[in-house]
């Protein structure tokens, strides 16, 4: 038995001017919409790593530009290097490089200025132990990068007047080198 | 109140402002990869010519002339290369005089190497004599970016020993 407000409904469905999906339409409209969909969200994914890929190497030449700047002043005006030592055990130049994630160096003042790359915290520290006449020697420590995978400071001349300079940050390699002018 | 489906018009219109967003920001993305990947080969040219130039400078020797436009490739790992293998060392070795100098590589430096492979690195070697002891050496680095080739220049007077 069909109740007085059931009955209205069924003559609506039954009702020839209104019309469902059919099954087809349902698949196109699926279709069109899983291929806008994935063009999208691959757009979207796209962009991100775009979007990643220039900020890292980005970050990347600017900290390693910024790190090497720092030590290229230093250098610059420095006398000698101290570490790592070229070593005089070979005649041929490709035995007497040597390599460290140290530099130490002193400078036309008498100061020791020294580099250390510490591995666990990927910093670069810059450390300057000035020796006045009359007092006590005083350091001072400073970071001047962080995030670096790697520093490699590199001493193959037995005048100790060229440090090569290797560092990886990132994306970001770069090789450079300061010559002495301890002449 | 009738309802209306939207008509292809409507579609294509929509479709094409999306499409006319789209297009350019994915562009502008790829395009400022580029120019950063570009500004990053140039320092990294810079950084390769001073370190020969210094190398140079330091040690009071010239590398032999590299003459008639030919480039030698900084990965290559051939005998002619052996002076560019001298530049450099990216390994840490101190101490261990057995070890001596390690090569460029894939295994040895992936970073530095893949760098230079991708982007073809070369360099040349010209110089002139000012007098017996002083030579004016120039230092070309060449590589290619985006189908386009690139070069960095540096000169400098090399005072014999």
């Amino acid at each position: 038995m069909l109740t007085k407000t059931m009955k209205p409904m069924l003559l609506l469905s039954l009702d020839k001017n209104r019309k469902a999906f059919t099954l087809l339409e349902m698949i196109i409209a699926f279709s069109i919409i899983c291929f806008v969909g994935t063009i999208v969200v691959r757009w979207f994914i796209m962009n991100r790593q775009y979007q990643k890929r220039v900020t890292e190497l980005y970050d990347g030449d600017t900290i390693i530009r910024n790190a090497i700047w720092e030590i290229h002043k230093d250098l610059k005006t420095s006398r000698t290097v101290i570490y790592p030592r070229a070593l005089r055990a070979f005649a041929n130049d490709e035995f007497n490089m040597s390599s460290d994630s140290k530099l130490v160096v002193k400078n036309f003042e008498g100061d020791i200025v020294s580099y250390f790359y510490k591995r666990d915290t990927k910093e670069l520290v810059r450390v300057i132990s000035h020796v006045p006449t009359d007092d006590a020697p005083q350091d001072k420590t400073r970071v001047i990068a962080k995030n670096l995978n790697s520093v490699v400071f590199t001493n193959k001349n037995l005048l100790n007047n060229c440090v090569n300079i290797y560092m990886e940050c990132g994306p970001s390699v770069l090789m450079d080198a300061v010559f002495l002018m301890n002449d | 109140m009738k309802k209306k489906a939207l008509t292809l018009t409507e579609v294509i219109i929509a479709l094409s402002v999306g499409l006319a967003i789209m297009v350019p920001t994915s562009y502008m993305f790829a395009n400022s990869n580029k120019q950063l990947e570009k500004s990053s080969n140039l320092i990294f040219a810079a950084g390769l010519a001073r370190t020969i130039i210094s190398s140079m400078m330091s040690n009071h020797t010239i590398f032999p002339q590299v003459g008639n436009n030919t480039f030698i490739s900084c990965c290559d790992d051939s005998s002619d290369n052996v002076y560019f293998r001298y530049l450099f060392n990216l390994k840490e070795n101190c101490g261990n005089l057995k070890k001596g100098l390690l090569k460029i590589g894939k295994a040895t430096s992936p970073k530095f190497y893949h760098r230079i492979a991708k982007y073809d690195f070369r360099y040349g070697i010209t110089l002139a004599q000012i007098d017996e002891s002083v030579k004016s050496v120039a230092v070309y680095i060449t590589w290619k970016e985006f189908g386009v080739n690139k070069n960095y220049e540096t000169h400098a007077f090399i005072v014999a020993r």
